[in-house]
């Protein structure tokens, strides 16, 4: 059997040559699952691909998909794949509290993709189309909303070197960008990473059976590392919604350990709230040594969770050698590198003058580049830098995305003489990478990346009083849980009173637009938050002030 | 809502976001001022389910910002 060199030829093939094999959805609590094989999901993608088309959905038009996990996203997905849209998956809305700004963000990215249409839930229909005349609400639609199927369509046959489709991630505006995917870019990372877990020489395919995932769909770890690889390789996939899995992680866990050989990707948060939320709990019939890999990325890798893990789930039979620190973005598909020794997470100090301010101090290895790829440090001048010395990571590789959708500048920034820069910090020693930090300018709160720009415009508009560039957002890293945001904010009222209503407002305003609490409000006097001469705002310097214990506090004195 | 269940709703809350169930008012914020994000938002709505025998729908759970915006939505579902 060969191997697909487009998605369209990878459903196809597993529908073909897996047909046993399918995908099993779970309800937001995580009790029922409704579970559909492959020639069923081929099936129905064909069915949802026909109404799409009768909705005038033709080849190359960009269709945001914006559900939570269920099967209409994935019909909804796959059906544009079919017709050869570029399907675009989006963040449908925060668990409590779905927010206004939430709803513009769907008019900026409608407006900025020129988007064909919008798919949604009911409810979220409804709720753009209450909110005025916006961009999205012109397009939007449910499912279930899509003319019936017409004149069978153009089945596009695309050629690999052709767009598959976009992921949404942040910018340094208020808006995300849409990094394009080409077919031959998908399937590259998706065979290197089909060695993710297996011993060097060993097949991939056959060593495991099913994945388990509660990953969000839009996120690129969610989409390529656990739906991609399913129907790539043949295996089931037992997906929860993220919700199911925030409520219960219990239920993550007994899947693990009851669909045979199997393995999962999470972000570092997932595996610590594991362990918050149940060591010390009976542990019951929890088996979990057929849990063969458990990927770990899309935020910084902490030793002390990676430890705290085993140390809850080693009596359930989880082996450390299981976990696999890895590294990536969706610039490159999903991955740069993993760890491929199966030794379980390693660490080595912090090379010699190698951190600003908040720098861990032990940094865990994220092993080697894919297969096929190179990875360099280099200076801020773009000189390589060699091993154990922290600069900024570029990667080099058939993997890398074909370009931001509609924006060429920012293009051209991120790639230099076919180098990605990624805007990460690192080193590299014996040809395996060590993230330390970030150049780039952005929050990864649980896995997800928040752009500062949506943080200070909310805090602006709560403090009122006109002016923008009064606020400044950035992250710190606050005990095990990760990354927290802090806020820091000029204004004009010296009373303590008039300054606790101040943050209140902020908290309030950041929590309701944003669904996002705050670790830290930080008022100053106007013009203390750091600006270049041009007025550029320096967040990099705003935090290592904040860090440093820099910043003359308004409401009391100290960093936190 | 019955007294008791209302002291439930508070107690739940309370456990979530580690802050004494006397010092919640109707006003107080979930996420900004409580610090709910969602992890802590799911694990609340989980345990105000199990405790009280409701299930809360994603509609309503959407519309959630406030301590009186829970209690409230289980006053309807009790």
């Amino acid at each position: 059997m060969r191997d697909p060199d487009t998605l369209v030829e990878a459903l196809e093939g597993a529908a073909r040559h897996h047909p046993e094999r399918g995908i099993a959805v779970f309800d937001g609590r995580g009790r029922h699952a409704d579970r559909r094989r492959f020639p069923e999901l081929l099936a129905a993608a064909r069915r949802t691909a026909e109404r799409l088309a009768a909705a005038g959905v033709g080849a190359g038009d960009r269709v945001v998909i914006c559900l939570p996990s269920s099967w209409e996203w994935l019909d909804a997905w796959w059906g544009a794949v079919l017709l050869g849209a570029l399907p675009v998956g989006m963040a449908p809305g925060a668990v409590i509290g779905t927010s206004e700004s939430h709803l513009r963000k769907m008019d900026g990215v409608v407006e900025q993709l020129g988007a064909r249409l919008l798919i949604g839930s009911p409810a979220l229909v409804g709720e753009l189309a209450g909110a005025g005349a916006g961009a999205a609400a012109a397009v939007a639609t449910a499912l279930d909303g899509l003319p019936a199927a017409g004149a069978a369509p153009p089945w596009h046959r695309p050629r690999p070197e052709e767009a598959a489709f976009l992921q949404l991630t942040s910018g340094s505006t208020g808006l995300p960008r849409a990094v394009t995917l080409s077919h031959r870019a998908v399937v590259h990372c998706t065979r290197a990473i089909e060695q993710i877990g297996v011993p060097p020489g060993a097949a991939g395919r056959e060593r495991f059976e099913a994945l388990v995932a509660w990953l969000p769909l839009y996120h690129d770890m969610g989409l390529v590392g656990l739906v991609l690889r399913a129907v790539f390789f043949g295996w089931d996939l037992w997906l929860l919604p993220p919700q199911a899995f925030l409520a219960r992680p219990r239920v993550w866990l007994d899947l693990l350990g009851s669909r045979g050989s199997t393995q999962t990707a999470a972000p570092n948060f997932g595996y610590q709230l594991c362990v918050e939320r149940l060591a010390g709990e009976p542990l019951g019939d929890l088996d979990l040594s057929s849990w063969g890999c458990a990927i770990c990325g899309a935020e910084m890798v902490r030793p002390s969770t990676m430890a705290a893990f085993v140390d809850t789930f080693g009596p359930a039979g989880f082996r450390a050698e299981s976990l696999v620190p890895c590294y990536g973005m969706a610039e490159t598909v999903v991955g740069i590198s993993f760890d491929r020794r199966l030794q379980g997470p390693r660490t080595r100090p912090l090379p010699a003058g190698g951190g600003a301010a908040g720098t861990p101090s032990e940094v865990v290895c994220l092993g080697e580049p894919l297969v096929g790829s190179e990875v360099q440090v280099t200076a801020p001048d773009g000189s390589d830098l060699g091993e154990d010395r922290v600069g900024e990571i570029r990667v080099r590789g058939p993997h890398l995305f074909s370009g931001y959708w509609g924006d060429p500048a920012a293009t051209a920034e991120a790639l230099v003489d076919g180098w990605l820069r990624t805007g990460d910090l690192g080193f590299l020693h014996a040809g395996e990478v060590y993230v330390t930090g970030r150049l780039k300018e952005l929050l990864i709160v649980r896995g997800e990346n928040l752009m500062p720009h949506d943080l200070e415009q909310v805090a602006e508009a709560a403090v009122g009083g006109g002016g923008s560039h009064r606020a400044g957002a950035f992250s710190v890293a606050r005990g095990e849980t990760g990354e927290e945001a802090v806020l820091a904010v000029e204004v004009s009222e010296r009373e303590p009173a008039a300054l606790a209503e101040v943050e209140r407002r902020v908290r309030v305003a950041v929590g309701r637009e944003l669904g996002l609490p705050l670790a830290d409000v930080v008022l100053v006097r106007r013009g203390r938050i750091p600006k270049t001469t041009s007025g550029k705002l320096q967040r990099g310097e705003l935090r290592r002030l904040y860090l440093e214990g820099g910043l003359e506090r308004l409401d009391r004195a100290g960093p936190g | 809502m019955a007294q008791d269940r209302e002291q439930i709703v508070l107690d739940v809350i309370a456990r979530v976001s580690g802050v004494h169930a006397a010092s919640l008012e109707r006003d107080t914020e979930l996420v900004g001022e409580l610090g709910i994000d969602s992890p802590k938002a799911l694990h609340m709505l989980i345990q105000l389910e199990d405790r009280l025998g409701v299930e809360i729908g994603d509609d309503e759970t959407a519309r959630l910002r406030t301590v009186g915006d829970v209690l409230d939505a289980l006053a309807r579902l009790a």
